[in-house]
């Protein structure tokens, strides 16, 4: 208290409660506006990425180009290759999944060989959460617990091919189990009529290998050979995500202009109001950079109190409605991200700059005598 | 000391140039309490705001003890009006978020103890205790004027500005606000602008201005006499 300043960041505001509410719940509402829409934004790639992408990063897949039975000779040919770790025979097919964005197809492997199954189970790390894993000869399934919840299924359950949302899946299956991990991908078993004849191949590379691997996989493609790799996932994830990322960024970005002009106008307002208290400050001796100084600190620290508050209110709505409506569907909204945290600051910051420099710039033209001589 | 020399000041109306002060040439001594009389549109404000720094003159110089001051940058003058000016407004000025106190604080910047302390003594001197913690609007004319006096003097200026101090108060109340900011100026130079010779006392130099120009140069009694 000793040193302490007459004239401090938020000593208007304090003073002047009413307005400081209104300009700050603005303020406040926008931030946690901007952060949920990021959020979004932010929920949806990483969701296509997570059920797209992850597999790819794990291993890779060969199939023939008309689903037939995998040539004993092509699997040779890439058992042969030194970057491959181990080949599992199985089938590569698909369900659908509702994410937040759009419908994706997600992994279904059915593999035939008992041990390979435990193995590909070993290797993703997958943590049986309800039930068993599938057993020789039996058409079984485990799944993701989120693909579950997303089915509205649940373990004991018979998943059917050809419906709605299973229009690529290979054949009829008893869920018996579900799992938690990484990848959000099923696993089955080869039902008896399938008598081991699997269309492809899961190629799991040697560690650090997998780009080396889908480098020479790729040079398969002529010979009637498709490939499952990351950098073909990608090019999905591009397709999948590309119309509805478009629009989410026209409707962002409409909705963070209209906000920045909405709250810099009002801002402006307030603080143009203030040119009498200015003026007499600049009157009785404070020069202009003292009180440039201070509105850029009382811009700033609203700034920041709305982004801390903002954010956390909308980190709270974000949890409320994951719990509710999202988990249970087996989709989740990225709570806290990188990208909400700097795209809200950025968006703060343009504001701050649309609210600050009109601010600035009146105040280097004006001239204190012009608010006496008016009241005068 | 404060001098002008050559002072003139026009500005634009319409299309037309006006001068609002012409070729104004004036001594204050340290000290002296001078008066700018004069009807509405004379330039007495003009005069003391281009003294002041509050504005700029067309033309002219203005001498704070022997240095220019008046070709110095905004942030120069802003910081010679801290030091060594105060200003006492006839629509007084407050800042309205302000209470009472911190209204006085607001030359120095300053809420720490001996701050205060300094800005209670002052107010109490201006029979003011009782509205310390007030905000401005929960005052009467009279109190914010004095409000204001001790705002002007709390940090000791060499030069007190006052420009038609009086005007919105009863007659009363100038006599009670004139008896305070002679008592409270101390060695300081008063500057005062008026178009009521009532408040004076004979002690002061009168100028008084007429269509931009000093044209008498008189005490209480002549102006009253004329």
């Amino acid at each position: 208290m000793k040193n302490a300043k007459l004239f401090t960041a938020l000593k208007y505001f304090k003073s002047n409660t009413k307005q400081s509410i209104i300009l700050f719940s603005t303020l406040t509402i926008s931030t946690s506006c901007i952060y949920f829409i990021f959020s979004i934004i932010s929920s949806m790639l990483a969701c296509t990425k997570h059920i797209i992408l992850l597999p790819s990063e794990k291993f890779s897949y060969i199939e023939t180009n008309q689903q037939l039975q995998m040539q004993d000779e092509m699997i040779t040919k890439v058992k042969a290759f030194p970057e491959v770790k181990k080949t599992i025979n199985s089938t590569l097919s698909g369900i659908c999944f509702r994410s937040i964005s759009a419908y994706l197809d997600t992994h279904v492997l059915t593999i035939p060989n008992p041990a390979d199954l435990n193995y590909i189970a070993n290797y993703i790390n997958l943590e049986l959460s309800n039930g068993r894993l599938p057993i020789e000869a039996k058409a079984e399934a485990v799944f993701h617990e989120n693909i579950l919840k997303n089915l509205n299924l649940k373990v004991g359950d018979l998943i059917t091919s050809g419906t709605i949302k299973t229009p690529h899946l290979i054949g009829d299956y008893k869920i018996v189990g579900s799992f938690t991990g990484d990848l959000i991908i099923g696993i089955a078993s080869a039902p008896a009529s399938y008598n081991n004849n699997s269309s492809g191949i899961i190629v799991i590379p040697k560690e650090g290998k997998l780009n080396a691997i889908n480098t020479k996989l790729k040079s398969l493609d002529p010979n009637g050979t498709r490939t499952l790799t990351y950098s073909r996932e990608k090019s999905r994830i591009e397709i999948a995500t590309s119309l509805p990322l478009i629009i989410f960024k026209i409707i962002g970005s409409a909705i963070l202009i209209t906000l920045s002009f909405c709250i810099s106008a009002f801002s402006s307002s307030i603080y143009l109001k203030r040119s009498e208290e200015f003026g007499i400050m600049h009157a009785v001796g404070y020069d202009k950079s003292f009180i440039t100084k201070l509105i850029i600190k009382e811009l700033a620290n609203l700034t920041c109190l709305a982004y801390i508050f903002g954010c956390a209110i909308s980190m709270a709505i974000i949890t409320i409605i994951n719990h509710f409506i999202f988990s249970p569907k087996g989709q989740n909204l990225t709570i806290l991200t990188a990208k909400g945290f700097l795209g809200t600051a950025a968006t703060l910051a343009t504001m701050f700059l649309f609210a600050g420099i009109p601010i600035l710039r009146r105040l280097t033209k004006w001239n204190p005598i012009s608010v006496i001589e008016r009241r005068n | 000391m404060l001098q002008c020399k050559n002072l003139s000041l026009t500005c634009k109306d319409g299309e037309h140039e006006r001068e609002l002060l012409h070729d104004i040439n004036l001594v204050i001594e340290t000290g002296e309490s001078v008066v700018f009389f004069g009807p509405s549109g004379s330039g007495k404000s003009s005069l003391m705001y281009l003294l002041s720094l509050l504005r700029v003159a067309t033309t002219g110089e203005v001498y704070l003890d022997n240095n220019e001051i008046m070709s110095q940058n905004d942030n120069a003058k802003a910081a010679i009006r801290k030091k060594h000016f105060g200003f006492i407004f006839q629509q007084y000025f407050l800042l309205p978020h302000l209470n009472v106190l911190e209204n006085v604080l607001v030359p120095e910047n300053s809420i720490s103890t001996k701050s205060k302390q300094k800005a209670t003594t002052f107010l109490e001197k201006l029979e003011l205790t009782a509205c310390i913690n007030k905000k401005i609007h929960q005052l009467s004319g009279g109190e914010c004027q004095r409000v204001a006096i001790a705002r002007a003097l709390i940090h000791g200026p060499t030069i007190l500005f006052a420009d038609e101090p009086t005007a919105a108060l009863d007659h009363k109340s100038a006599l009670s606000a004139m008896k305070m900011i002679r008592e409270h100026k101390g060695n300081g130079t008063l500057i005062l602008t008026t178009h009521d010779t009532s408040i004076l006392t004979g002690q002061e130099r009168i100028l008084k201005l007429e269509h931009g120009k000093i044209t008498e140069i008189k005490h209480k009694n002549f102006v009253q006499a004329g």
